[in-house]
């Protein structure tokens, strides 16, 4: 089996070799970056790759974790025979990969979009509730947290943008910042106030689940973070992220009554990005042994990867997963 | 510009206030149960 790629070491990247590596996995590492590279590079299980490309004869599953936009390196490499899992949570990259499915699929390989925190884990836990319905109607999603500096500069860019949601069959657009909800996460996360944000979930999710009506996201935010929205951001980010949170509502009925579900993570953003992106990956790595890797564009949720064995791989790779009990449904 | 001014306050102040919503009564999280495979 030839190793998996990963394309770019930041903090999630560097998370999906660390989740890898330890599972025993073999890697080849790309980054331009000597410093993020050299803690690798010591690995006897890792080809460390400094200012070049990463070889299509090098791989058969890539993992793309550089910040967005994440579409031109996928698609080359894609185009060079390689499956990819790309972790772009950015809605413009996220709609321009989904919309070169019936080429991927032509070329018979696979790309994953968003196989990170959100989307991504998501999706799984959505994916995890639908078991427990008849049919399902409804899904909010809610974030608190943020991984490294790329995706908090997303998460600024958000909550000034135009937030979009799945309403009763059509794409509705409301203003970043608005539509305040208090959500309540795990703890140690507990209660926030949450907001429509300009987030690439409800795209996936809407892609993974066609016949649900209603699909919402939000994200957590202080005043500060609504006041200077639309401004630069005052302050860099922190390179590690803190501790995040995902809270997936989802509602729907069963056995002719109405019931809602919810479930729920706290942990660090790039850490649940990395279980992810890598659990993904080695199950494509297995795929490709199998000869059975499913060709053109995949999303989680979606049903077309194994999602019961990816969520039992993440909680293995140390997450840990919740739901809500004892409120009224 | 003054006036500018005044309606770039208001449309802040409408845009921040609130006091929250309301925590949830009963209830609390667990670990997820997962159907055996």
């Amino acid at each position: 089996m030839k190793p998996t790629g990963i394309v770019g070491l930041g903090a999630v990247g560097s998370r999906v070799a660390r989740q890898l590596t330890a599972s025993g996995s073999h890697l080849a590492v790309f980054d331009t970056d000597h410093g993020a590279i050299s803690e690798l590079r010591s690995s006897p299980n890792t080809v460390a790759l400094i200012d070049a490309n990463l070889r299509d004869d090098m791989t058969d599953v890539a993992v793309v974790a550089t910040p967005a936009p994440q579409a031109p390196i996928a698609l080359d490499l894609l185009r060079r025979g390689v499956h990819v899992v790309t972790t772009t949570d950015d809605p413009d990259d996220v709609h321009e990969l989904l919309g070169h499915d019936a080429e991927i699929e032509r070329l018979g390989r696979c790309l994953v979009v968003g196989a990170a925190a959100s989307p991504g884990m998501s999706g799984l836990l959505v994916a995890e509730l639908r078991q427990r319905f008849d049919e399902i109607d409804e899904i909010h999603a809610a974030f608190h947290g943020t991984g490294g500096p790329a995706c908090a500069r997303q998460h600024h860019r958000a909550l000034g943008g135009d937030a979009i949601g799945w309403h009763d069959g059509e794409w509705i657009e409301r203003p970043g910042g608005s539509g305040r909800e208090l959500f309540w996460f795990p703890e140690p996360i507990g209660g926030k106030d949450c907001y429509r944000a300009e987030l690439a979930d409800p795209i996936v999710l809407h892609r993974a689940f066609p016949t649900v009506n209603r699909i919402s996201a939000r994200v957590s935010a202080t005043r500060r973070d609504r006041l200077t929205a639309r401004l630069p951001m005052m302050s860099p980010p922190h390179p590690e992220g803190g501790l995040g949170g995902i809270r997936i509502e989802v509602r729907g009925s069963l056995a002719g009554a109405r019931v809602t579900h919810v479930a729920g993570i706290a942990e660090r953003t790039a850490v649940i990005a990395g279980a992810v992106a890598a659990s993904v990956a080695d199950q494509l790595q297995g795929l490709v042994s199998n000869g059975g890797v499913p060709a053109g564009v995949v999303v989680l949720g979606d049903g077309r990867l194994d999602e019961t064995a990816l969520m039992t791989a993440v909680i293995q790779r140390g997450i840990e997963v919740f739901e809500y009990i004892g409120a009224a449904d | 510009m003054a006036a500018l001014s005044l309606a770039g306050i208001l449309a802040g102040a409408i845009r921040l206030r609130g006091r929250g919503g309301v925590p949830p009564e009963r209830g609390g999280w667990r670990e997820l149960s997962r159907p055996r495979s």
